[in-house]
């Protein structure tokens, strides 16, 4: 599956000035995660097919909801959507989604890195003829969901746009032979690039999800041998986080009952800074080490010749513009501070002494609270002793024939009690 | 993005530079890339072979010596050698001035009026406001202009700047301080997670600790209820029975329990029904 070299439906021209550019908004993301979370869960056959809708605006296309695919097989042996009720589901959406409108722009399925496979080409082209005349294809690899590429924040997913190529020796190939119709017309995808977008309402989702994540289980899916290779897949990716996941919380299962909400949020957000940070200190270490293997030339030393020749230590020739970049950057370092360093000195250090103030008054507060339901338990504890001092009190008023001198509380329980004793 | 049209921009001089194979054609190429506009590098023409033959030359080493100002050099340095350098136009000298800002926005200090005025050899403020605002506007700067403090506020530096010999290893030590605090700054933050995380752990500690002494407590109370409880139950008839069968043995027991007994019970229920 990857160790496809060269996939023949992939299109070999570069992008052009005409490709649309995407904004992928996260919610779409977590829909098919769901989705794929749901497949795999359920035990269902077959590929994961979904929708994608989102505005087009000339050659801005934004990718905003998407939502999971009813999937029948045709006369023909192949998988394709349910036209009726794919249709239903999408005037559905379009009526949730009046403003601004939102429309069909694309669908998405599970595939390897390498590109697009045969098998996603009778859906492609429904949904070219029926909807919107060039879909995007939205590819998600499962397979690389735990690599290091993904892990280093890039998305494990891939953008096409289809194009119809004509060229010689298509026919041919097996990867066409599939559907006869295609053949006729040789479909190709292109390589998109995309951005993220997110407006306010998604990052509350985002953020819950991120949240929840922590608290996230995994369960076992079925076993390779009976689902399809695109499931198998997955689910070897979900229970190798899933085993990593469990083990943590083993060993962390005692802090994680007591940390508090608040603990939580403080322990995320300083988690969130430590991994930005991480990533700042990598990036800045590639930069080292590219400095570092640079050929020993006139800016290391410049008595050395201008052009110098890469070597088998120093394979890297002097590249200008990147020198330049580094050095731009370098150079704003020293003025990313206000130049007022004194006033900011001083707006920060109030700012600090008001948010130290804010947390004494709350602990004061606290204390206050404190105090109080120490007086009212007291309170508690006081009466209830005195009662039942004045029970020991009337033994020992009992005892002691009703007036012992020495015990004046004792005493005065006594005659309360003889007063009650009276009543009853 | 500034750098790709600066690039473009020098596009033409190098290719002209492949049949500049006479000095002349040499320093008359180097007047050219630099009067031009938005040429802002020059290290790429600076290493053709062509224009690294002028160097030996005798009549257009100058000519070199100008390419190598325009590409890390300042109008500072053109003036400390201006009698022996070929005399600038006014573009050219428009565009020295514009290139010497870049390394002026280095630090605080130097961005200053005065001290910006005095190193640009610039008559008036005016001038000056004007030349900073045509290098916002050519992208060599993200700056604002504060005429009331007499500062200029730069925000970010276009890559438009070559490299000078030898500045690479003062690039290397200034990466390596930065990685070295975001080291430090790793190491505090993972200090802070320890501590919220032991703080946790000790706010339970004294939470459980709490929660058994209370347990501790009211086991005993609940024992001592529950003795009086049956006592008080014996209390009224029993033990005076017992008495009253009895011999003296029991007598001064029954006689210090039998009447409270009732009373102490009856009490006891009422302080746990207050409870």
């Amino acid at each position: 599956m990857a160790g496809v070299a060269t996939n023949p439906l992939l299109s070999t021209t570069r992008a052009s000035d005409t490709s649309p550019t995407i904004q992928l908004h996260p919610l779409v993301l977590l829909t098919i995660s769901d989705c794929i979370t749901r497949h795999t869960l359920r035990n269902q056959q077959g590929p994961v097919v979904g929708a994608v809708l989102g505005q087009q605006n000339g050659q801005d296309i934004s990718m905003e909801v998407a939502f999971q695919a009813k999937l029948t097989t045709d006369d023909a042996g192949e998988v394709v959507l349910d036209k009726e009720w794919f249709s239903k589901r999408l005037e559905d959406f379009k009526d949730v989604h009046k403003q601004p409108p939102l429309d069909i722009v694309g669908w998405f399925t599970l595939g390897s890195a390498a590109g697009p496979e045969p098998h996603v080409l009778p859906i492609h082209t429904q949904i070219s003829d029926i909807f919107i005349e060039s879909p995007i294809l939205f590819l998600f690899h499962p397979a690389d969901a735990e690599s290091e590429a993904t892990a280093a924040g890039k998305l494990p997913l891939t953008l096409y746009e289809s194009v119809h190529e004509s060229g010689p020796g298509e026919s041919g190939d097996k990867a066409m032979d599939i559907d006869g119709a295609v053949r006729d017309r040789p479909l190709k995808f292109r390589e998109l690039a995309y951005t993220i977008e997110t407006d306010e309402a998604e990052m509350i989702s985002v953020d819950f999800v991120a949240r929840g994540g922590g608290n996230a289980t995994a369960v076992e899916g079925p076993s390779a041998t009976d689902s399809s290779r695109i499931k198998s897949d997955d689910d070897k990716g979900k229970s190798a986080k899933g085993k990593g996941k469990e083990r943590a919380k083993d060993e962390t299962i005692d802090e994680s009952t007591i940390l508090t909400a608040e603990d939580d949020e403080l322990l995320s957000t300083l988690t969130a800074k430590m991994n930005a940070i991480r990533m700042l200190s990598r990036r800045i270490s590639l930069i080292r080490t590219y400095l570092a293997s640079l050929p020993p030339s006139y800016l290391s030393d410049p008595s050395l010749p201008f052009n110098p020749t890469p070597s088998a230590d120093h394979p890297l020739p002097l590249n200008n513009p990147i020198l330049r970049s580094i050095s731009a950057m370098l150079a704003r370092l020293n003025i990313l501070a206000p130049s007022d360093s004194e006033a900011f000195t001083i707006e920060s250090q109030q700012e600090s002494s008001d948010v130290q103030l804010v947390q004494l008054l709350s602990s004061i507060t606290n204390s206050v609270s404190a105090a109080k339901d120490f007086g009212r338990k007291s309170q508690i504890v006081e009466n209830s002793r005195n009662q039942s001092r004045r029970g020991i009190g009337a033994l020992m008023g009992g005892y002691d024939g009703g007036g012992a001198p020495f015990f004046s509380g004792g005493f005065g329980g006594g005659s309360d009690h003889r007063e009650f004793g009276g009543e009853r | 993005m500034e750098q790709t049209r600066a690039l473009n921009a020098l596009e033409p001089f190098l290719a002209l530079s492949k049949s500049a194979t006479s000095p002349r054609a040499a320093a008359d190429l180097i007047t050219q890339a630099t009067s031009a506009p938005n040429t802002y590098v020059f290290a790429e023409l600076l290493q053709t072979p062509n224009i690294q033959k002028l160097k030996d030359s005798s009549e257009y080493a100058s000519h070199y010596t100008l390419l190598e100002i325009f590409a890390w050099g300042t109008w500072e340095d053109y003036k400390l050698q201006q009698s022996s350098l070929p005399k600038l136009s006014a573009q050219q000298h428009q565009k020295l001035l514009l290139l010497s800002l870049l390394p002026l926005s280095h630090s605080h200090e130097t961005l200053t009026y005065t001290s910006l005025l005095a190193a640009l050899d610039l008559p008036t403020t005016r001038s000056l406001e004007e030349l900073i605002t045509s290098a916002i506007y050519a992208g060599l700067l993200t700056a604002t202009l504060d005429p009331a403090h007499s500062l200029v506020a730069v925000t970010s530096v276009a890559p438009l700047r070559d490299l000078a010999p030898g500045s690479l290893p003062a690039m290397q030590a200034a990466l390596a301080s930065w990685s070295n605090r975001c080291d430090a700054a790793l190491l505090d933050l993972e200090a802070r997670v320890a501590e919220v995380r032991k703080a946790a752990i000790d706010r339970e500690k004294t939470r459980r600790k709490k929660e058994r002494v209370q347990e501790v407590a009211m086991m005993s109370m609940e024992e001592k209820g529950g003795q009086k409880r049956s006592v008080s139950g014996l209390g009224d008839e029993d033990i005076m029975d017992i008495d009253q069968e009895s011999g003296s043995g029991r007598t001064f027991r029954g006689a210090k329990r039998g009447p409270g007994g009732s009373f102490g019970g009856t009490f006891s229920g009422l302080g746990r029904r207050l409870n």
